[in-house]
């Protein structure tokens, strides 16, 4: 045998030499001669290597909404080979024209929700107070999108996510009705129409915010607008269990409004469930869902503190979640490669000072239980000035919409890939450097200032962009050309099930609170009657105690007719938040939007009483959580304050306990205040307070006393006596700790 | 067998055109194919294996390999073959060897290949590879002596299809 012409090369030498050159030698042997392109073309395990070695072994994504590789082809392979390495050369040098393709649906809608299924299925939840409709684009096989169905909704689509398994598309979201409920359907094509199907699969009532949907299982952040604990659902039963972290679960009963965290994010993984509250991760087994009738309550396995608090002056504004996104981390697709990785979860968060971090939980090396993977060092946000935030799919890139000073344009949208912080330890990185990768070379094309929703397939490289404007926009970082075999159409829809099939095809008219439909009223400080029947009904009818319950003491008053301020407690609003939760926008700032913002809370706010002689201090409630609140001096917007009340709102029905409290002296700190001059400011007293309480609760004084409350029996009863004791050590210990802000907080009495 | 005997055992190869070499058995056992031949043989015999695919200078050129490698630990079965094609590098000695004409480099593949000597082979592959790397298709077209059999069109056509891959 001898061989005088490379051409003649037997196949499987070919493929050893293929074996040892890069990529780019590969596709120059096929443009040697016809032979070898044929060769390279067709020969599938070329391809395979390169894709374990190029693709896989570099940790870069593959979309998962594709075949298994045993059933592509060679052109199937290389394409996704091809398409890999384009979209992370755009990621690495963002030197890609992007494809945008920006859609005005009608610039009085906003959009409200935006989610990408399978690379090229866009859903949009677009509303006004007229109408509410989630629509459908496909991006073809040319890049192109086409406008789909439209299904509408009585309601406003305030949040949702997706559970994408193979066989279906399976969506929850919360219509934001007068009575709201979170609404699960199924996405599917309809072969018959030629056209997208939603078809319902059961509604929660009274459920609202979701964060987890995973088969049967249904998580979300109150129902009937408490929020005390984050709650989990069988959906398919509608057996519902309240999740109490650990965090609480030794006085579980005593949430004060200060020590209550909000629920951010939740997702399963390694059979337990995971929950980010504020400061920290919350850990539980997944529930069994027993009986439909009662709620039951499942008590958290572990609680980890996020590991960025620290003493000093910078960080202690940090660690108040904004946003949370929880991925598992990536493992090589098992018909690729075969060897495992460390398995770990990835949680991704902005907190309140506007700082981008990413944690990893890992299982502990020794013993049951979870862990922080690394520890973070005293300068850890991999980004700054971050206002809203989306995790790609895969969880390796995160889209940033921040404010820069690098570009004229103040708000741009730029990826950042998540393990980042790798490379910032070998060298030194100023807080204000920064290398996450614009989208667009000129931001101006898009006016971000506007964005209220972001969804990101960072394998497809497809990211959704909703604004309060009626606009949509798609943005395709690559043009990538034929995308080799994917499984990225729609399950075929599920036809003749139970009973008639709604299909939200035709308009339906809303069911929304009159105040919205009245709220240039609001604004102008009226409040007609309608609406302010509806409110005090509304405040009324939800959970056990009414305001027949409240008896208040002299100088108050529960008369909310009477009430000269109503304006400010009937319009809630946040559900059309611009932007960003922790962003006040003032064009009209009403009470019952400065706390939301301020709080952060999921549950409903309830005015309780308020104060005769000045009726904008207001004792109102969330869930069984008892606040104060105080409006500022006239034109000091930036004074009005909120503080958390020590006791029970059974309480309220003793006017005596009211007399015998200060408010405005309880633990002589502001629980929340705005007298200095940024919202992050008011955070750092915030947190200091909340962290410093736990602290308090864990000694022992703190102990001793919430033994006392009987903490596992009812948790109304707190006595006078008990809590004149907590005032007392509180008031202490507040005072040693506390002092140089004490006497800011009282210099800012005297100026009433 | 016991490892005395096989270090003095000598084995006899013959190859395509008739020559014979007599080897050490563990200069010869390099060659997985020549190892299984013996062991289907048996060591009673001294019998003469047939190459029919290499010729003299060819399986002079690679006994020299396998003289050189004589001691080196056998390769492990299946399971290295991950780390096997991570290195890319190649031995200073092995560098040195590999350095002949397009035509040897070649016949040696094969006979590697034939005669199933894997570290041998991916020298001559890593080689190779090495050739090609960074090469303009015109380039490899020169070296290895091939004739381009497209169209201009086709060449466009191709070049364009295939540019994702060059790093810009």
């Amino acid at each position: 045998m001898s061989l005088t012409l490379f051409s003649d090369i037997p196949s499987d030498i070919f493929l050893q030499i293929a074996q040892f050159s890069p990529l780019q030698s590969i596709t120059r042997l096929c443009q040697v001669c016809r032979s070898f392109a044929e060769y390279v073309h067709g020969d599938k395990s070329i391809w395979v290597e390169c894709l374990r070695r190029d693709v896989v072994e570099k940790g870069i994504e593959l979309p998962k909404y594709r075949p298994r590789l045993s059933d592509a082809s060679a052109a199937d392979v290389r394409a996704w080979v091809k398409n890999a390495i384009i979209l992370n050369r755009a990621y690495a040098s963002g030197r890609q024209q992007p494809k945008i393709q920006s859609f005005v649906v009608d610039v009085e809608l906003e959009t409200t929700w935006t989610k990408i299924i399978r690379g090229r299925w866009c859903l949009a939840a677009m509303s006004n107070i007229f109408q509410s409709f989630v629509g459908v684009r496909r991006i073809g096989s040319s890049g192109n999108c086409e406008a789909m169905n439209k299904f509408y909704f009585p309601g406003p689509i305030t949040d949702g996510v997706v559970d994408d398994g193979s066989t279906e598309v399976r969506i929850a979201f919360t219509v934001a009705t007068s009575d709201a409920y979170i609404q699960i359907l199924d996405l599917g094509w309809n072969a018959d129409r030629d056209g997208i199907s939603l078809v319902p699969v059961q509604s929660i009532e009274g459920a609202r915010q979701v964060f987890l949907l995973k088969d049967f299982i249904i998580g979300f952040g109150s129902l009937n607008g408490d929020d005390t604990y984050p709650l989990v659902s069988d959906w398919r039963i509608q057996a519902t269990k309240q999740l109490i972290p650990a965090l609480y679960l030794n006085n579980s009963n005593a949430l004060l409004g200060n020590i209550h965290s909000e629920c951010h994010a939740m997702a399963i993984w390694c059979n337990h469930l995971f929950v980010v509250l504020n400061y920290t991760v919350e850990i539980f087994h997944i529930p069994t869902f027993e009986s439909p009738v009662n709620i039951h309550r499942q008590a958290g396995l572990q609680s980890l503190n996020f590991p960025l608090s620290s003493k000093d002056e910078v960080r202690r504004e940090r660690g108040w979640v904004g946003e949370a996104f929880i991925s598992e981390v990536h493992q090589p697709p098992p018909d690729i490669m075969a060897d495992e990785r460390e398995r770990y979860l990835r949680i991704a968060l902005r907190d309140r000072s506007e700082a981008v971090f990413i944690l990893n939980l890992a299982h502990s090396s020794d013993g049951p239980g979870f862990r922080w993977k690394e520890i973070l060092s005293s300068d850890d946000p991999i980004y700054w000035e971050t206002l809203k935030l989306c995790v790609g799919s895969s969880g390796e890139y995160l889209l940033n919409l921040s404010i820069t000073d690098r570009t004229l344009y103040p708000i741009t949208l730029e990826v950042i890939r998540s393990d980042r912080r790798k490379e910032k330890e070998k060298s030194v990185v100023h807080e204000d450097t920064r290398n996450g990768i614009p989208i667009l070379p000129f931001p101006e094309q898009l006016t971000f200032e506007s964005t209220t929703t972001m969804d990101f397939d960072d394998a497809a490289g497809v990211i959704m962009v909703g604004n309060c404007c009626g606009e949509i926009h798609i943005i395709q970082l690559v043009d990538i050309g034929a995308r080799g075999s994917l499984l990225d159409n729609l399950p075929p829809s599920r036809k003749g099930s139970k009973g008639l099939v709604q299909d939200y095809k035709t308009r339906i008219p809303m069911r929304l609170p009159h105040c919205y439909y009245l709220s240039s009223k609001i604004h102008d400080r009226i409040v007609p009657s309608v609406v302010r029947e509806e409110a005090i009904e509304s405040w009324s009818k939800t959970s056990g105690f009414t305001l027949a319950d409240i008896n208040p003491p002299r100088g108050w008053s529960k008369d909310w007719r009477q009430n000269n301020s109503l304006q400010n407690w009937v319009l809630p609003f946040p559900r059309w938040c611009t932007l960003s939760v922790d962003k006040t926008f003032h064009d009209f700032e009403t009470w019952n939007r400065f706390i939301r913002v301020s709080l952060g809370s999921l549950g409903d706010i309830i005015p309780l009483m308020y104060c005769e002689k000045k009726h904008d201090f207001v004792i109102f409630r969330i869930a069984h959580r008892l606040y104060y609140f105080n409006r500022g001096p006239y034109d000091d917007d930036d004074a009005h304050r909120i503080w958390a009340l020590p006791f029970s709102i059974q309480d309220l029905s003793d006017p005596k306990v009211i007399r015998g409290v200060e408010l405005r002296m309880w633990h002589s700190g502001p629980l929340c205040s705005h007298i200095y001059s940024t919202a992050d400011t008011m955070l750092v007293d915030l947190r200091e307070e909340y962290l410093w309480l736990l602290e308090f609760m864990k000694s022992e004084d703190g102990r001793a006393i919430l033994a006392k409350r009987a903490l596992n029996e009812d948790p109304r009863t707190w006595t006078p006596t008990e809590r004149e004791e907590i005032d007392m050590i509180v008031h202490r210990r507040w005072k040693i700790s506390h002092k140089r802000m004490n006497d800011d907080a009282e210099r800012e009495e005297d100026d009433y | 067998m016991s490892t005395t005997e096989d270090k003095t055992r000598k084995v006899k190869l013959v190859t395509s055109d008739n020559e014979e070499f007599e080897v050490d058995w563990e200069v010869a056992t390099r060659s997985v194919l020549i190892k299984h031949m013996l062991e289907d043989i048996g060591e009673s015999e001294e019998q003469a294996i047939p190459l029919p695919n290499v010729t003299a200078n060819v399986l002079k050129k690679v006994l020299e390999w396998c003289e050189h490698h004589r001691k080196d630990p056998e390769p492990a079965p299946e399971s290295s073959d991950d780390n096997r094609k991570r290195t890319l590098e190649i031995g200073d000695w092995d560098a040195k060897f590999i350095q002949v004409d397009q035509e040897m480099l070649f016949e040696i593949i094969l006979a590697a290949n034939y005669l199933d000597i894997k570290a041998l082979l991916d020298v001559g592959c890593k080689t190779v590879a090495n050739m090609i790397k960074g090469k303009q298709p015109e380039e490899i077209r020169k070296m290895f002596n091939i004739v381009n059999d497209f169209t201009p069109e086709e060449e466009a056509q191709i070049k364009k299809e295939n540019e994702w891959a060059e790093d810009r």
